[in-house]
């Protein structure tokens, strides 16, 4: 059996990796990829630590954390929606009416 | 009592939420006002229900709702400022177009969300009522659908907040981990009783004070804040300076206060949360004193005040944060109702320059507007002023002389730009023509209720001192 | 076996979302999340959680993707963006990859002593069914609430103008 030790490390290599994918990347839509996989991070992480805990509890709180990314998915993107039909465009650089 | 009773004060607020949606249909564009006296009515019948559950501190759902007199008395703060928002809001959709029923809806599934958070002691639980919180509120900011504006602000509140969301869930699965449980009184015990914390644990709970952190706009994780402020509508605006502040810190307050008492090693997080703090007055404090749009003073403002409420929660003191979350409540809903009187019809004066005479064209707005801000600001016999001074002493008791000196100042930098609009409305020429819609009296009732809570608890606190002595007494 | 399975599912996900960050067409990030949570979902079995692992395909690299591809056929997919550095996040990006790097190094080694538990999960769907309408029945109820809320804002945001 893999221990799971080995998935918890994944699971951060993965929140790192979506926490600079959310920095990096210049358009809301890819920068919203980058929250779910930040997301899904934190599944596995949940996940390896109810399997080294031994109890069910973990994949419960899975079900949570997945209901919440859809219902983010969902308004995010009509937020993103709605200013694309304002601007045609989703860069972050044409993002910047506000200043101070 | 029955689990099922106890859900009522949320069930109230969630069917009327869909009772208003449904309602919409039925009525006119000109009737929608109806919609919000529903609302203000169930805010109100919410209340009572609350009281019915004072003193019977019971678990609920197996520890899942806990309706102990601290989230009884955060219960009250959140709809009484609920309500503020529904009275503030009556004039203001029809006027700026975003008459829309969901709007009040969204309003109260929103509360409803923060009356979750508050109302018990499970981490998961509680970030899933800030996250029912939290999604209404970036539709709430995005509703003025034909302002670019609003959409921005929407935006950035959208991919800032789910991105501080993820943090928390980080946190928590570490918490999870260390503990293998998500309510607060098992990880506190955690705390307590591992000598050898390991670091997993302290790294989850660092992660949940940044997430949180963001929701309260805690310097560095601020940046959304200003430009959420502005372009959310104003009474959103107002809805945001209080509702989900008043929840976070509650949040903080079941986390921290049993976690000073008893964990074995807190100077890690103390510290983390002494700087965060400290940054937070004097960044808040020192942007505020270049803006010149006055619902970014406001929103820096707010950012400010939030540093102050950090001291108290590190000062251990929890009847004068609760004392200064109320006290902000009032002063902070006022300023911005004022801010709200200044619109008409698509148009609502916001730069400075627009205040230049007002303080003489519209006397009340003017004269309640100063002592809003002379509030703020912690001059006496307000009751800012109070609220700061309870906060300060107690700090100085509990020897945190420095974070007490940095916050003096950071204050006394505050009033410069609290001033500068008092100054504005009296002291220049008016430079712009501003014509306002005066005759709003839901306005002006806020108005007038905000300014009796700011001299009543700057002068006679008594009551309301006991009655916060009471709900944190069981914490 | 199950090693082969883990390091081969692990790299098909971190290279999927290492495409994603150096990819710069939006249809193409979006193709690339789907093998990332496909193979998360892959992972999830080896955790001796296959309920959740099916949930994750369904919903994940189903409906969610699904969304987001969606919204992408709605937009003209642009080739490549200007290499500019976005200045109101400079700042935080900055202090945050410190922050986080520090926190890797650190929760790394913690998890290095994660205690392994030899039994088996009794995970199927019955058991995680009767948990969730006991113990957890409360959260349950409130993410319905969060459902609620998500559909209206959604709604609202993107309806038509009503007539006056």
């Amino acid at each position: 059996m893999i221990p799971p030790n080995y998935f918890l490390i994944l699971s951060i290599i993965l929140f790192v990796l979506g926490v600079i994918a959310f920095f990096i990347k210049k358009d809301l839509l890819t920068m919203f990829m980058a929250v779910e996989v930040m997301l899904n991070a934190t599944n596995l992480a949940f996940l390896s630590l109810a399997r080294s805990a031994n109890s069910i509890d973990g994949q419960v709180i899975v079900f949570f954390i997945i209901t919440v990314a859809a219902s983010e998915a969902a308004v995010g993107l009509a937020i993103i929606l709605l200013v694309l039909r304002q601007k045609k465009t989703i860069k972050t650089e044409d993002i910047k009416l506000m200043k101070g | 009592m029955n689990s099922f009773f106890a859900l009522f004060p949320l069930l109230i607020i969630v069917f009327i939420a869909l009772a208003v949606l449904i309602l919409e249909v039925f009525l006119k564009r000109e009737n929608r006002d109806y919609l919000a006296y529903i609302s203000l009515v169930f805010l109100v019948i919410c209340a009572f229900v609350c009281i019915q559950f004072w003193n019977k501190a019971y678990y609920y759902f197996d520890g899942n709702l806990l309706l102990d007199q601290f989230a009884l008395f955060f219960t009250f703060i959140l709809l009484l400022s609920t309500g503020f928002v529904v009275l503030l809001s009556m004039k203001y959709i029809s006027l700026q177009d975003v008459n829309y029923g969901e709007f009040y809806a969204l309003l109260l599934l929103a509360v409803s969300g923060a009356i979750i958070m508050v109302s018990s002691p499970d981490l998961l639980v509680i970030i899933l009522g800030l996250e029912v919180l939290s999604i209404s509120s970036y539709a709430l900011t995005g509703l003025k659908r034909k302002d670019e504006l609003s959409s921005e602000a929407a935006i950035k509140y959208f991919l800032l907040g789910s991105f501080a969301t993820a943090f928390l869930l980080f946190g928590l699965a570490l918490l999870y981990g260390a503990s293998h449980s998500t309510g607060i009184p098992t990880i506190i015990r955690y705390f307590n009783t591992e000598a050898d914390l390991s670091l997993m644990a302290l790294i989850g709970l660092g992660l949940i004070v940044i997430g949180f952190g963001f929701k309260i706009a805690l310097v560095p994780f601020h940046m959304w804040t200003p430009d959420v402020y502005q372009g959310a509508p104003t009474p959103i605006t107002a809805f945001f300076s209080v509702v989900p502040k008043a929840a976070c810190f509650a949040i903080f307050l079941r986390i921290f206060y049993p976690f000073w008492k008893t964990a074995f090693d807190s100077q890690a997080i103390f510290w983390l949360l002494w700087g965060i703090s400290v940054l937070t007055m004097v960044v808040g404090n020192l942007v505020a004193l270049r803006q010149t749009n006055v619902k970014r003073i406001l929103a820096y403002s707010s950012i400010a005040h939030a540093g102050y409420l950090l001291v108290a929660l590190l000062a251990q003191d929890n009847s004068s944060l609760v004392f200064y979350l109320t006290v902000y409540l009032f002063m902070n809903m006022g300023a911005f109702a004022a801010v709200i009187a200044l619109s008409k019809k698509d148009k609502e004066y916001l730069e400075l320059e627009d205040y230049s005479g007002i303080g003489f064209k519209y006397p009340w707005i003017g004269v309640t507007l100063s002592i809003f801000l002379l509030s703020l600001a912690g001059f006496p016999p307000t009751g800012g002023f109070l609220a700061k001074f309870y906060v300060f002493s107690s700090a100085v008791r509990q020897g945190l002389v420095p974070l007490v000196i940095i916050g003096v100042l950071a204050s006394l930098i505050s009033v410069y730009y609290y001033l500068r609009i008092i100054v504005h409305m009296y002291m220049r020429e008016p430079s712009r023509e501003v014509d306002i819609v005066v005759e709003n009296p839901a306005l002006f009732l806020v108005l007038f209720l905000c300014l009796y809570g700011v001299l009543q608890l700057g002068l006679y606190p008594r009551n309301i001192l006991v009655l916060i002595n009471q709900a944190v007494s069981l914490l | 076996m199950g090693y082969f399975l883990f390091f081969l599912l692990a790299a098909l996900c971190v290279g999927s979302v290492l495409g994603m960050i150096i990819s710069k067409n939006q249809a193409y990030n979006a193709l690339f999340l789907i093998p990332a949570f496909a193979s998360l979902g892959g992972l999830f079995g080896l955790l001796e959680a296959p309920f959740i692992a099916v949930v994750q395909i369904i919903i994940y690299a189903g409906a969610i993707m699904v969304l987001f591809i969606f919204v992408i056929m709605m937009i003209n997919v642009q080739k490549g963006v200007p290499p500019e550095k976005k200045k109101w996040t400079l700042y935080l990006s900055f202090g945050l990859a410190v922050v986080l790097v520090i926190e890797l190094a650190v929760a790394l080694k913690a998890a290095f002593t994660l205690p392994v538990s030899t039994e088996t999960l009794k995970a199927g769907p019955v058991n995680l069914g009767r948990l969730l309408f006991t113990k957890y029945l409360y959260p349950f109820e409130i993410t319905s609430i969060l459902i609620i809320a998500a559909l209206v804002g959604a709604i609202v945001l993107v309806k038509k103008k009503e007539q006056e």
